[in-house]
């Protein structure tokens, strides 16, 4: 199995000559299958690069997992070319919206609507299909991969998906904010929280149990974070927490915030090494970068 | 089924919250830096929002591994943000109409749920019950009477007669519904919480919440039921809120070995001396909503 981080910029697009080394894409990632099979984690803008690099295979077939629908993992999709060339097969999973009780397709319905942009979905050319997930659902790709979900904690419904292909795994948590306590310790209400919190995100350990890599939405420092609280996203020394609790073997840091320049993320890696030297248990720490190709 | 009751089970669907929680949500929500917390206590004070986000997490669609009991557990699966939005839905389009004459926007009807949800979660802590099931006590106080506030979203004006009617006649609300609605809150309750897979500690308490006249499968959830049934009859001694009983329900002889107690007054010197200070503040929260 291999991976490609298309897109590892978080909420929006960042470009400029201090991205330039990680990317100002936001959230794609491409993974193939020892098949050569196609699947790509979310749609954000990194996916119109990555659909340049499709030309010399079409007709593709490809298995877009969305994690959630907001903007920044979605804005990429109107813009993936395979999309307007016949012959191609999208497939396009994702959640419900409880909120307004929607399926997958009434939700992405928005984003082909004339005020926003000048195709309309039937006017595609490729087959697309629209799969609403269920939480635990696991979906075959090819002969050798299968693709699993989790719900994780966001503002919107948002799937962790773990990949498995001939005993090597991947986890991408999406965006994911770990839970916390909403009560205070001395009031009512606290105990059952807690106790059904800890129960969640047992599951969500258990869930990523053992995985080769670990991609984590990881868009603050543990500084940063008391001013970001229920933002939905996660933090450094968090995700290195993670990781270890479910023996991830390779960390790789991504949705970086967008104002963090290229150096800043360098040093927010070394400084992190420093607190958690290499031993036992600890995992290889890096910071997703836009083009880096990972082979499992 | 009677075409009454299908018209109350259909017309449930789109059920409103009452108007002093929708302002009072609405007001936490226009404020982004508002705290989870607070807009966790408005869901716990109306059976409506808190009966949406239950039946969802128990729809087929979530299929949990354990069924949701509670507005936490809600939030824990779905986030405070998408429970905050799935409560705004529900007062988007009305709120519940007049209760009685003596009840208008109905106000007491909102502080009876709501006071029997409290007052259950201290009679299941009273019994050291865990710390959930705690929680579970306060949802089936509040929700007991989802029965009423169907019939009065579907028919508010043969609704609003027939309480006013028991009051008259002093007979019981429910031979009053039956008499003039052809159906009971009860039946109402126990069907809505059949149809929308609740977890069985719902139907019971929704479907019966004098004497169980329903097969209860476990101990802890007859524990429960005792919580909501005494709760009930607590909280209309008290006088807090309106019921549309024109007499509050006797104590029943379950609760009454449960808690090892003869009369509800010995029961009531067992809740906490808080309690008169935190209805207080429940009537204060509903009332400036």
């Amino acid at each position: 199995m291999k991976l490609t981080f298309r897109g590892v910029r978080g909420s929006i697009p960042a470009p400029g000559p201090k991205t330039v080394r990680y990317g100002g894409n936001t959230t794609c990632i491409e993974i193939r299958t020892d098949d050569n099979d196609l699947i790509i984690l979310d749609a954000g803008t990194g996916i119109f690069p990555l659909a340049h690099t499709l030309f010399p295979e079409l007709p593709i077939t490809a298995h877009v997992f969305i994690t959630h629908t907001h903007w920044d993992h979605i804005q990429g999709l109107p813009f993936f070319i395979p999309l307007f060339i016949p012959g191609n097969t999208v497939h396009l999973y994702g959640a419900r919206d409880p909120v307004y009780d929607r399926d997958l397709q009434e939700i992405m319905a928005q984003q082909w609507q004339h005020t926003y942009y000048p195709v309309r979905d039937a006017e595609l050319k490729a087959h697309l299909h629209y799969h609403t997930l269920r939480e635990g659902e696991t979906i075959p790709v090819g002969e050798n991969t299968t693709v699993t979900n989790i719900f994780m904690n966001h503002p919107v419904l948002n799937f962790g998906y773990r990949i498995e292909c001939n005993g090597k795994s991947i986890f991408f948590t999406g965006d994911h904010e770990h839970l916390l306590n909403i009560f205070q310790p001395d009031e009512l209400g606290y105990e059952g929280f807690q106790l059904a919190m800890d129960e969640k995100s047992r599951r969500i350990i258990d869930f990523i149990k053992g995985v080769d890599i670990l991609i984590a939405d990881t868009s603050y420092t543990e500084d940063e974070y008391p001013e970001r609280i229920g933002w939905g996203h996660g933090t450094y020394d968090k995700n290195v927490a993670l990781a270890r609790e479910a023996g991830a073997k390779q960390l790789y840091f991504t949705h970086h915030e967008p104002t963090r320049s290229d150096d800043d993320l360098d040093t927010l890696l070394e400084e992190l090494k420093g607190r958690y030297p290499a031993e036992e248990g600890m995992p290889i720490c890096h910071l997703a970068r836009e083009g880096e190709l990972i082979e499992l | 089924m009677g075409d009454t009751l299908k018209q109350v089970i259909l017309e449930a669907e789109t059920l409103p919250p009452f108007t002093s929680s929708a302002r009072k949500i609405t007001a936490l929500a226009s404020n982004i830096d508002c705290a989870p917390a607070d807009i966790v206590r408005v869901i716990e004070t109306d059976p409506t929002m808190t009966v949406a986000l239950i039946r969802l997490l128990n729809s087929d669609y979530f299929s949990m591994e354990t069924p949701c009991y509670t507005v936490s557990e809600a939030v824990v699966t779905l986030g405070i943000t998408t429970v905050k939005n799935i409560a705004l839905k529900t007062g988007e389009r009305r709120t519940l109409p007049t209760f009685t004459d003596a009840d208008p926007g109905a106000l007491g009807l909102h502080m009876h749920c709501a006071g029997t949800g409290m007052i259950a979660r201290h009679l299941a802590r009273f019994l050291a019950l865990p710390p959930r099931v705690q929680d579970q006590a306060l949802s089936a106080g509040l929700m007991h009477d989802l029965g009423k506030i169907a019939l009065l979203n579907a028919m508010p004006a043969q609704y609003s007669s027939a309480v006013q009617k028991a009051k008259e006649q002093g007979v019981s609300l429910d031979v009053s519904e039956r008499t003039h609605l052809d159906c009971d809150h009860s039946q109402v309750g126990q069907m809505l919480s059949e149809a929308w897979n609740l977890p069985e500690i719902f139907t019971i308490t929704m479907g019966d919440h004098y004497e169980s006249t329903l097969s209860i499968s476990d101990e802890r959830t007859f524990a429960l039921f005792d919580c909501v049934t005494a709760a009930n009859t607590i909280i209309q001694r008290k006088g807090f809120g309106t019921s549309g009983d024109p007499e509050p329900p006797k104590l029943t002889e379950s609760a009454k070995t449960r808690f090892g107690i003869s009369s509800s007054e010995a029961l009531e010197k067992k809740l906490p001396p808080t309690l008169v200070e935190e209805l207080n503040q429940l009537q204060e929260m509903l009332h400036h909503a």
